[in-house]
């Protein structure tokens, strides 16, 4: 009993009783702050006294005696700055009371102001003087062209009629000239040329009314002035007073001929319209093919469709056999009953000249199906899609 | 005074003769320009057949040479001569160059492909033809003009001679 009570009391000890724990951490403690910080506060503190006498000794007196000059510098520079701006502030109140710039100023607005209004008032004056004489001109123009249009039938190539009008007939005058000479009008019958099919370009000259030039009564040819150039040498070769042709000829007019408009036709229009529509769609539906699974069934899914592609193919190669094939035919066999019995080896180099040529010409024209085939390919669905 | 009537009278004469030539070459210049028209719209005629036989992407605008291709020179070229009888004016006409003469000529045909339907050929044939057809209008037209100016001239003579 006593020994379990003993060492009860040593565990009790040994949990609860930290004195020697204690003592030992006190004592390092005091060791750490003690022992080793030793002398060092007191040489800190020996250090701030040296430097505190020296300051008191030297520095002191320095400071004061460099303060004493810049003190004394900067003070009269402070003085110059502060005359300067004294006599910044002086300038200034005189400036201000000086009115003469503002007198100016204002002068000269009023100048300003009379001139604006002085080329205001006379350029609306001039506006509408000009107005007023633009007015005058228009009318006097209008005029002129009244008279104008009133006397050109009468004064502009007299001179032309009354020589025509004063031609002595003969038998080879052409018809231009006597349907201006005769009163009855020879109807010309105005040949078009075949293979032309457009108006035929008779040259007209002296048109009597200016506004129908269409009135082939009164117009001239071309051969009837050659022959009118003729007439007038005779007549010049016997007189002394020369007429000359191109004194006649002058103000006339040479009519030309003019290109029918044709506007296309209603029909056409129509159907270039529809068309057009039916290629837009076109386009719209190969570019919206893969867009919408469920809208529209892809025609390449159908097991229909991969079997006819293939179809088309092995035909292609098909054909392309059998041509080959039968060109070999008839180069082995079909030249020997034509001509007669011939050499085996003959034969059979003939037959391969044949199925050569042959095969070269398919070839080209496979190649040439088979880049088209990307074709063949919306137009089948175009049919799939009419159906 | 006798001197200056002769002399007038020698002008005039003459204006009458220019006039009358011009009215002649003005006739000429039109007829030639109305069949060159016809050719080239036979010859479109033709391309635009051939265009519907061998489809629309054969026959286009992709089939001309684009600015990398390699330089070729045109196969009819134009040469232009003074003439002597009218006085220095020149004239032009057209001469084809064949492929030995100068070895970077094509035949355009060729980039349409080598077996072309034969409504190219045709095209091709008008074409050529409304060359022709053109360069005579050209000299026609200079020859218009070389007389206008004539006219022109003689008539300021005939006033200053009025003028006097």
């Amino acid at each position: 009993m006593s020994d379990v009570i003993k060492d009860v009391g040593k565990v009790w000890d040994r949990l609860f009783d930290h004195k020697g724990f204690l003592s030992g951490e006190i004592g390092f403690m005091l060791r750490e702050f003690e022992l080793k910080r030793g002398d060092r506060e007191v040489d800190n503190l020996f250090s701030v006294i040296e430097n505190i006498t020296d300051i008191k000794d030297t520095q002191v007196d320095c400071c004061k005696q460099a303060g004493d000059q810049t003190v004394l510098k900067a003070n009269e520079a402070l003085e110059q700055a502060l005359n300067i701006c004294h006599q910044f502030v002086d300038l200034e109140e005189k400036y201000k009371q000086d009115t003469t710039v503002e007198d100016n100023r204002s002068d000269r607005k009023l100048v300003w102001d009379c001139f604006m209004n002085r080329i205001t008032t006379e350029y609306s004056e001039i506006n509408g003087s000009l107005e007023a004489k633009e007015e005058t001109l228009n009318k006097l123009y209008e005029e002129f062209e009244k008279k104008i249009i009133s006397l050109i039938p009468y004064f502009y190539n007299d001179k032309l009629r009354k020589y025509i009008n004063g031609v002595k007939v003969c038998d080879d005058m052409p018809y231009g000239i006597s349907n201006i000479v005769f009163k009855n009008k020879v109807k010309k019958n105005v040949e078009s040329k075949a293979n032309i099919g457009l108006e035929p370009d008779i040259f007209t000259k002296c048109p009597l009314k200016t506004s129908d030039s269409k009135n082939s009564d009164k117009l001239l040819n071309l051969s009837d002035l050659h022959w009118l150039y003729g007439y007038i040498q005779k007549d010049n070769s016997q007189n002394d007073n020369k007429i000359y042709l191109h004194e006649l000829l002058e103000g006339s007019e040479i009519i030309l001929p003019k290109n029918k408009e044709i506007p296309r036709s209603e029909e056409l229009e129509k159907r270039c319209r529809q068309l057009k529509a039916q290629q837009e769609n076109q386009s719209y539906y190969k570019m919206t093919k893969h867009v919408d699974m469920s809208r529209k069934r892809l025609p390449e899914d159908s097991f229909g469709y991969q079997v006819k592609q293939m179809n088309k193919h092995l035909v292609a190669i098909f054909q392309f056999i059998v041509s080959v094939a039968a060109g070999f035919a008839f180069g082995f066999i079909g030249i020997e009953l034509l001509i007669g019995s011939l050499d085996f080896g003959f034969r059979l180099l003939l037959g391969i000249i044949c199925a050569l040529t042959i095969a070269l010409a398919e070839l080209y024209f496979l190649a040439k199906r088979l880049n088209e085939d990307l074709q063949l390919e919306y137009t089948v669905e175009k049919q799939q899609k009419k159906c | 005074m006798v001197e200056i009537a002769e002399d007038l009278d020698r002008i005039c004469t003459t204006l009458d003769k220019l006039t009358l030539d011009s009215l002649s070459l003005i006739e000429e210049e039109i007829q030639l320009k109305l069949i060159l028209e016809n050719s080239m719209c036979e010859g479109e005629t033709h391309l635009a057949k051939a265009r519907y036989i061998m489809g629309h992407k054969n026959v286009s605008a992709l089939q001309l040479p684009t600015e990398n291709s390699p330089e070729f020179s045109a196969s009819i070229q134009t040469l232009s001569n003074e003439d002597e009888k009218l006085y220095g004016q020149k004239s032009f006409e057209i001469c084809s160059i064949k492929k030995d003469e100068d070895k970077s000529v094509h035949d355009p045909i060729k980039w349409f492909g080598i077996l072309v339907p034969q409504n190219l050929n045709y095209a091709q044939n008008m074409f050529k033809q409304a060359l022709q057809w053109a360069i005579q209008a050209i000299n026609v037209q200079t020859q218009l003009r070389e007389t206008l100016i004539a006219i022109g001239q003689l008539k300021k003579v005939k006033a200053n001679m009025f003028v006097k």
